[in-house]
This record gives structure tokens, C-alpha cells and sequence, in this order.
């Protein structure tokens, strides 16, 4: 542990000011002739400095090393993460704890955990951490260059990011009288991510501008008049891809690689600030997540190109994500909350405009096939600038409310429509 | 923590709790007369029978009003106890009796339900130690044995175990309660070496010293005294009326005191109206307590990792040898080589690592020594002696096969460069305090690192 030890959830004893008073006093009662007292209190000071230094010698060498099993889960997975606690020194730990503050929404919850006490919720709140639960883990006497090895359990609960920034390892005396504590992973830790849940959805929707979407080549198509390469010719190679000229030429038998075309990819607009306002709707959020995480599952693997925008969350500023990984794009969506809510002055909840990075999306714009909006409520599109820039004719609102009348121009697909039948959030 | 490890913390803490209690009583009686034999010294093994008790009786599932019931009964019965076998003389220490005898079977009951806090175990260790202290001086200003510290010496003691237990979350084995009571008997021991062999000698000592510190503070006071006499003497003399006050005698008038009588029948009326309130209420209580229910105590079963990776004591001093004589090895190396580039550059990586010019994570030789050169830029020769010697620590640690002779300067740098840096850490202090009071203030302002390599 290179860290500087944090003392905290120690005895007054040990606190400097009293080590110093102790000492005074022992002297002062030395010095008036009371030899009992003096013995008392000089034997309090020794106990309080011998269980200081024994603390801070018992963080010295002590090593803790992680490897999670996976960065994603999914809702109801189990998440493994071994560890191995190495005692690098002569001196024993009586005891060690390693200490895991778990996210506000509880979105991973290790197998071991209780309730914090008084004292620690006020500091767990402060750093942003969950107040009901933490997970602990206790161990009791490593000997000397003893490795433990460890495996902890994770249930993921529900979506959300997980830092596992806030771990400590805490030990301390043999007596209990002195805590110190380090964090476990330098440099900010990993994080952890709880995908929205899947569930069953119909890619048809997404498909209909796709050649031979569904099957074969999967909308991939090659252009004849660009090549952007050559290579020997094989006997299950077609004639018509022979390169003639070089033939002609009487070199060797070589087939044309022509360049691909690929197909216009969809890309995802998800409007959360609709979800929220004066009459939040958290569970349509999390439905609409769900759909939106499914689709992009599926159409990944249909291999149409997809992307991502979503606007601007508590996490900071808004995200543009363009042909990017389906694990990027699921740890988006996992880690977006909406923005904190807003008062007027007398003290109603204000609807937040979202904002999207624009200018990104615009120039991106050449290379998307169809850009589908998603929103609470069709109904107040009109207070929506971004669909009615990009347009009706490329763009696809998808909606959670919808009373069946037309949102303008816009094409309008309810998110229902889009599940399976049979399907649960 | 399940069941099972809170126990011995819970138990230790009522016990603490029942010799503290011990203690008090003791603190406000022994200067008038000497307690019994029975109380208070009957709380320690009532503590831990109303623990047991409670225990006991939560096997399986029960009502609050069962609880209160059962710990209300045990109180009564301790209390009764203590006037049957041990009158107390006085209202006041009966009240408290019956206080503490309520006070524990109180704390029993919670403690049965749910385990001690870790803040709870701390502030029994320290209210536990510091009343060790604060009733040995008691003791020792009435001039009493130090036998009747043992109370609360035991309940120091379970205090302290119940916190080891609760940190360590698993029961002590043999060989971790060995090692603990190693580790109190050296600090025992420390303390007999201390008392009986090094106290007198520091004792007189220190009478030297606060002899040294009297005459001293009596002698400024005496050339303070002087200086004011005389700065007093040049000031013109005062003038020759002098006004003379009598203080004015002045005398309280006598308060008459005036009784006033009760009513006999109105306090009867009155007393009988209270305690059908106090009925009352205690009904509604019982009803109430009756429908809250308690659970049964369940065992969890807790997962532990293995322990395959334990060596043997004779294999681990084996590797603490290997460790010390590595270092050693190292030290020795490096002082061998102090005068050559590569020895002195490692030997200031070493030096200045408890000092805020530490080399930097992921910092070069170069950058490193050109940061020290900086620092040290109001030395000149300091400074040159730094140039010379960062192209040949490049020199020595990069290029194969490079020179290994002594640089003529190392001494030098040796020798100054601490006071150097020593001062460029006060300096950027002293330019920081500024910024320390305004942020103090409430503002932020920036201010230099110590990793900064600002110019002397």
C-alpha cells in the first residue's frame, strides 16, 4: 500500500492531543510523588503509541489486488471478482477489512453487506455512496507473507455504473484501538456496469431500407467500378471477377477486390429529459432503455451499423457515439440518469430542455440511414428543436404515449410496437 | 457479522458498562465510607447473568412485553437483593441502585436484539480507561489500596477484547490470544522498567529543570520589574491633592421568611391523580408492546477464503532476515559508491524521499536532478557541481559500459544540497501563506507545489 494512511473510527486515546496530555500528566504525577497514577497513565500512553505505530507498521506491505470476471453484467447476473490480500511483511495483522461503498441506486450489491452505522452515513453520503448498504469483508489474523485469496460475489440489481473507487482496505492495531485505512485500486479504480435489461424486440422496423438486410450479405454490397485490390486467383473464384487486363498482359491469373459499400447505419436519439419534470415517469425510462438496449443488441448482431446520442445527463455532458462498440454503447445507456431536477421560484419542478451535441451529430448525419427519436410523450414534440432540424423525412420518433393522432410530418412508432409479444421488461 | 462474533462484543460491553457503574459508586462513597461486599461489586456477575438471560430468551420468537417483562423482573430482583443483604445508608445511593440495577437490564436487552456498534465498543473502551485513570488518581489522593481499581481494570480489559473480537469479526483461537497477551505483557513490561527504574532518575530531573525554569522566569520578571521602576522614575511626580474614598457600608435588609403550608388533602388528591396517569399509561404501554414481536436469532453461515498461502514462523523469519540483509546490502552498496554519478543520484532518490523534492513517478534521472538544480539555484557552486553531474548520471546509468570513477564534486552536493532545498521548501511556505489565509477566508486561490521547480 504506497498510499498515506487515513486514521478514522479510532479511540480518543490515540488522538496526538491525548497522547500528549497522557504524558503530561504522567509526568506531572511522577513529579508530585502519586508513582501509582503515573504508572496508570504511563502505562495508558505506552498502550495508545504501541497501538499507533502497530497501525501504521500493519498498513505497511499489506497489498490487495482485484480482477473483476467481467466489466458489464446484466440485471439478475452474478459477478465474480477474485482478490488477493498479501500480508507482505514479518508482523501479522490481527485483523483486516476490506470495505466496498456501493452506489446510490444499489445497482450492484456484493453477497456480504450491512447497514452502515450513524456515524458512517453522514461521510458516505458526502462522497455520493449508498446509505443503506455496504458490502464488507472481514479477515482475522494474516500471518507473516501470508496471501489470502479471496471471491466475492456481486448480484447486479438493477442498471447503473459502479466505481469501485470508494474500496478500502482498513487494519489497525491488535487491539482494535487504532484504524487506518488506504484506498484498495489506485488511480480511480475501474468501473463496473449493469446494463439495461433485454428483452424480446422486433428489428423489422429498422430493416425496411436494408437490401437483404436479413439475411446474406446483410446489406453490404460491393462497387464494381472502384477496386481496391487484387490477389492471386483461386479455383472457386468467379470468372467475372478476373482482372482481364492483367491477363492480357500474360502475368499470372489475378481475381479483383472491389471496395464495399456499406449501408447506412440507424442512429439512436434518446430524449430522457421527456421522462422527467413535473410528472416524472422512472419506470417508462427504464422500459424505454430496455428497448433501446435490446435494439441495439440485435441489430449489432444483424451487423447494421448503429449509433447513439443521448443528451445531457447528472453525468455531465451530452454523448454522441458513432459506430462504436455495442459495449460502449450499453455502458452509455447504463450509466445516463437524468439531469437533477430543477425548482422555480415558488418552488415547482421545471421541465428541462435536453441538449444533444449538435454539430456532431449534423456532420454526421451523411453517413446515417435514419435517425430514430426517442420520447415520453409525442404529443410535445413541438417543444423539441432536434427532431425538426434533422428533419421528418430521415427521422423516426419513437414514443412511449402515443394517442394514435400524427406528430406533424414525423413518423411515429410506439415503443410497445416494438417489443415481442410475450415479452417482459 | 453474524450471531455468533457479536456475542462476546455485546457481552464485553455490558460488562464494561456494570464496571464502570462499580466504579462511580465507588468514586462517590469511598471518601465517606467503605461499600460492602455486596453491592456494588454484585453488578459485574448481574450484567452478565441479565446477558445470558436475554440470550436465552430470544431463542425463540417473543414480544417486547415479554422482554421488558423479564429484564423488569431481573432489575427488581437485583434490587431487592441489595437492600436485603446490603441497606445502603442513604436515599441517594438507593436511587442510584436501583438506576444502575434498571440502567443494565436496559443495555441487556438492546444488546440482545442487535450487536454493539463499533462506535459504541470505542466509547466503552474510552469512558473504561478513562476512568482507570481519573479513579487511580482518586485513590491515590485518599491514600486507598489500588485493589479497588480491579473493577474497573476488568472492565477495561472486556472492553478492550470485545473490540478485538468485533474488528476481527471471527473468535480468538489460542494462538491470537497468546499473541495479544505478548504484546500487553511487553507494554507491562515497559511500564515496571519505566516506574521502577527510570522514574526517580527523570523525576529528579525534571525537579532540576523546573528549578532551571523558576529562577530563569523569576529572573526576567526581577529585570522587568527594574526597567519598569525606571522608566516610572522619569515621569514627572504626581500632584500633591490626593483624594481619599471610604467605601460606603452598605447592608442587606433581612429577608423575612415566609412558610407556606400544603394542603394535605389536596397533595393526596393530587398524588392519586398522578398515579392513575402513571397506571394508565403503563397499560397502554404493556398493550402496546405486546403486538411488536420479536424474531428468533438466526445463525448465518460466513463465508471465509482459505488459507493455503500460511508459511511457518521459522520460514517467515527466514524472509524477514533475507529482507533486512537486502537492505543492508544496499545501504552498503550505495555508501561505497556515494561518490560516484550513479551511486549519488540513487543515494538522493533515497534521501529525498521523505521530503516534499521526492522524485516523481515516472520522472527521469534527468528531470529529477534538473529540478535540484533549480532548487538550488541561489548556490553556485552547489549549482555547478549539479550540472556537472547530470550528463554524467545519463552517462553512467544509459550508455553500456559507461565511466565508473568518482566525481570530485559528490561530497559537495552531499553536503549542501539538503540546506538548499531545505530552504527553497520555507521560501515557497512563506509565499504560500497568502493564499493559505485568503482560502482560510473562504476564497481559492492557487498556490506552487513543492514539485514546482521555481527559481530560487
Amino acid at each position: 500500500m504506497g498510499a498515506k494512511p487515513i486514521f478514522s473510527r479510532s479511540s480518543t486515546l490515540v488522538v496526538l492531543p491525548t497522547l500528549a496530555g497522557t504524558l503530561v500528566l504522567c509526568l506531572l504525577a511522577a513529579f508530585f510523588g502519586y508513582g501509582k497514577l503515573a504508572a496508570v497513565l504511563m502505562f495508558l500512553f505506552l498502550l495508545a503509541l504501541a497501538a499507533r505505530l502497530w497501525a501504521v507498521l500493519a498498513l505497511r506491505g499489506l497489498d490487495v489486488s482485484a480482477a473483476p470476471s467481467a466489466w458489464g453484467v446484466f440485471p439478475g447476473d452474478t459477478l465474480t471478482i477474485p482478490l488477493r490480500v498479501h500480508n507482505g511483511k514479518f508482523l501479522p495483522l490481527v485483523w483486516a477489512e476490506l470495505f466496498f461503498p456501493l452506489s446510490p441506486q444499489l445497482c450492484l450489491v456484493p453477497e456480504e453487506s450491512r447497514e452502515p452505522d450513524e456515524r458512517e452515513q453522514s461521510t458516505l453520503a458526502e462522497d455520493g455512496y449508498s446509505t443503506q448498504l455496504v458490502g464488507e469483508r472481514r479477515l482475522s489474523f494474516l500471518l507473516w507473507y501470508e496471501t489470502v485469496p479471496l471471491t466475492i460475489r456481486w448480484t447486479a440489481r438493477r442498471r447503473g455504473v459502479y466505481s469501485t473507487a470508494g474500496w478500502r482496505v482498513r487494519t489497525g492495531d491488535g487491539f482494535g484501538l487504532v484504524q487506518v485505512e488506504a484506498p484498495i485500486l489506485q488511480g480511480g479504480g475501474w468501473q463496473l456496469a449493469v446494463y439495461p435489461r433485454l428483452i424480446k424486440v422486433r428489428p423489422e422496423l429498422f430493416l425496411r431500407n436494408r437490401w437483404n438486410s436479413d439475411t446474406g450479405a446483410r446489406g453490404v454490397m460491393e462497387d464494381p467500378t472502384v477496386i481496391r485490390s487484387t490477389r492471386d486467383y483461386q479455383t472457386t473464384d468467379s470468372l467475372k471477377r478476373i482482372n482481364w487486363r492483367l491477363a492480357a498482359r500474360c502475368l499470372p491469373l489475378t481475381v479483383n477486390i472491389y471496395e464495399d459499400i456499406l449501408p447506412r447505419g440507424v442512429h439512436f436519439l434518446l430524449d430522457g429529459e421527456s421522462f422527467s419534470g413535473p410528472q416524472p415517469h422512472p419506470e417508462e425510462l427504464e422500459d424505454a432503455l430496455s428497448v433501446l438496449a435490446s435494439l441495439v443488441v440485435r441489430l449489432s448482431a444483424l451487423q447494421v451499423p448503429c449509433g447513439l446520442s443521448l443528451c445531457r445527463g447528472s453525468g455531465g455532458e451530452a454523448v454522441n457515439l458513432f459506430a462504436a462498440a455495442t459495449e460502449e454503447m450499453l455502458f452509455a445507456l447504463a450509466a445516463y440518469q437524468v439531469c437533477p431536477p430543477k425548482w422555480d421560484e415558488n418552488g415547482a419542478l421545471l421541465s428541462q430542455a435536453p441538449i444533444f451535441q449538435e454539430p456532431a451529430l449534423f456532420e454526421a448525419a451523411r453517413s446515417v440511414g435514419r435517425f430514430y427519436y426517442i420520447l415520453y410523450d409525442a404529443a410535445r414534440l413541438d417543444a423539441k428543436a432536434l427532431p425538426h432540424r434533422l428533419g421528418s423525412s430521415c427521422t423516426t420518433l419513437l414514443t412511449c404515449l402515443w394517442d394514435g393522432k400524427p406528430a406533424g410530418e414525423f413518423e411515429t412508432v410506439p415503443l410497445e410496437q416494438l417489443k415481442e409479444v410475450g415479452s417482459n421488461g | 457479522m453474524d450471531n455468533r462474533s457479536s456475542l462476546l462484543p455485546a457481552a464485553a460491553s455490558l460488562f464494561a458498562t456494570s464496571c464502570l457503574q462499580c466504579t462511580l459508586v465507588y468514586l462517590t462513597t469511598l471518601n465517606a465510607y467503605a461499600p460492602g461486599p455486596y453491592y456494588p461489586l454484585m453488578l459485574l456477575p448481574y450484567s452478565l447473568v441479565l446477558f445470558a438471560a436475554n440470550r436465552l430468551f430470544l431463542r425463540r420468537e417473543r414480544t417486547v412485553l415479554g422482554l421488558v417483562l423479564l429484564n423488569g423482573g431481573l432489575s427488581l430482583a437485583a434490587f431487592l437483593s441489595v437492600v436485603l443483604v446490603n441497606p445502603l445508608p442513604d436515599w441517594g445511593s438507593l436511587l442510584f441502585a436501583a438506576l444502575f440495577c434498571l440502567w443494565l437490564a436496559a443495555r441487556a436487552g438492546q444488546l440482545a436484539w442487535s450487536p454493539p456498534t463499533l462506535f459504541q465498543l470505542i466509547l466503552s473502551v474510552d469512558l473504561c480507561l478513562a476512568a482507570l485513570a481519573l479513579f487511580t488518581a482518586y485513590l491515590a489522593a485518599l491514600e486507598l489500596p489500588v485493589s479497588w481499581c480491579a473493577p474497573i481494570a476488568a472492565g477495561c480489559a472486556a472492553s478492550i477484547l470485545g473490540l478485538i473480537v468485533y474488528r476481527s469479526g471471527s473468535s480468538l483461537n489460542l494462538k491470537s490470544g497468546l499473541f495479544l497477551a505478548a504484546v500487553f505483557a511487553g507494554v507491562f513490561a515497559m511500564v515496571w522498567l519505566l516506574v521502577g527504574y527510570l522514574a526517580a532518575p527523570a523525576g529528579e530531573g525534571l525537579v532540576t529543570l523546573w528549578n532551571w525554569l523558576v529562577s530563569a522566569v523569576l529572573f526576567l520578571l526581577g529585570q522587568l520589574w527594574r526597567l519598569l521602576v525606571f522608566l516610572t522614575s522619569l515621569l514627572p511626580p504626581a500632584p500633591a491633592e490626593e483624594l481619599t474614598l471610604e467605601p460606603e457600608q452598605i447592608q442587606m435588609p433581612e429577608q423575612e421568611e415566609t412558610l407556606t403550608q400544603a394542603n394535605p388533602v389536596v397533595l393526596a388528591a393530587f398524588l392519586a391523580i398522578l398515579a392513575l396517569a402513571a397506571l394508565v399509561l403503563a397499560i397502554r404501554l404493556a398493550l402496546r408492546l405486546r403486538r411488536l414481536r420479536l424474531a428468533p436469532h438466526t445463525h448465518s453461515v460466513r463465508i471465509s477464503g482459505t488459507r493455503a498461502g500460511r508459511i511457518s514462523l521459522l520460514a517467515g523469519l527466514r524472509r524477514l532476515l533475507a529482507g533486512l540483509w537486502s537492505r543492508f546490502v544496499l545501504r552498503l552498496t550505495l555508501w561505497r559508491n556515494r561518490n560516484t554519478a550513479w551511486g549519488l543520484y540513487f543515494l538522493l532518490v533515497r534521501r529525498s524521499a521523505p521530503t516534499p523534492w521526492h522524485k516523481l513517478r515516472g520522472e527521469t534521472p534527468r528531470e529529477f536532478l534538473t529540478r535540484l538544480r533549480e532548487g538550488a539555484a541561489g548556490d553556485q557552486d552547489l549549482a555547478q557541481a549539479l550540472d556537472r553531474l547530470i550528463p554524467a548520471v545519463d552517462l553512467a546509468l544509459f550508455s553500456p559500459g559507461g565511466p565508473e570513477g568518482e566525481l570530485p564534486q559528490a561530497p559537495l552536493i552531499r553536503r549542501r544540497l539538503g540546506r538548499a532545498m531545505g530552504l527553497l521548501t520555507l521560501r515557497q511556505l512563506v509565499s504560500r501563506l497568502p493564499g493559505l489565509r485568503s482560502r482560510l477566508a473562504g476564497e481559492n486561490p492557487g498556490g506552487p507545489s513543492p514539485h514546482s521547480s521555481s527559481p530560487a
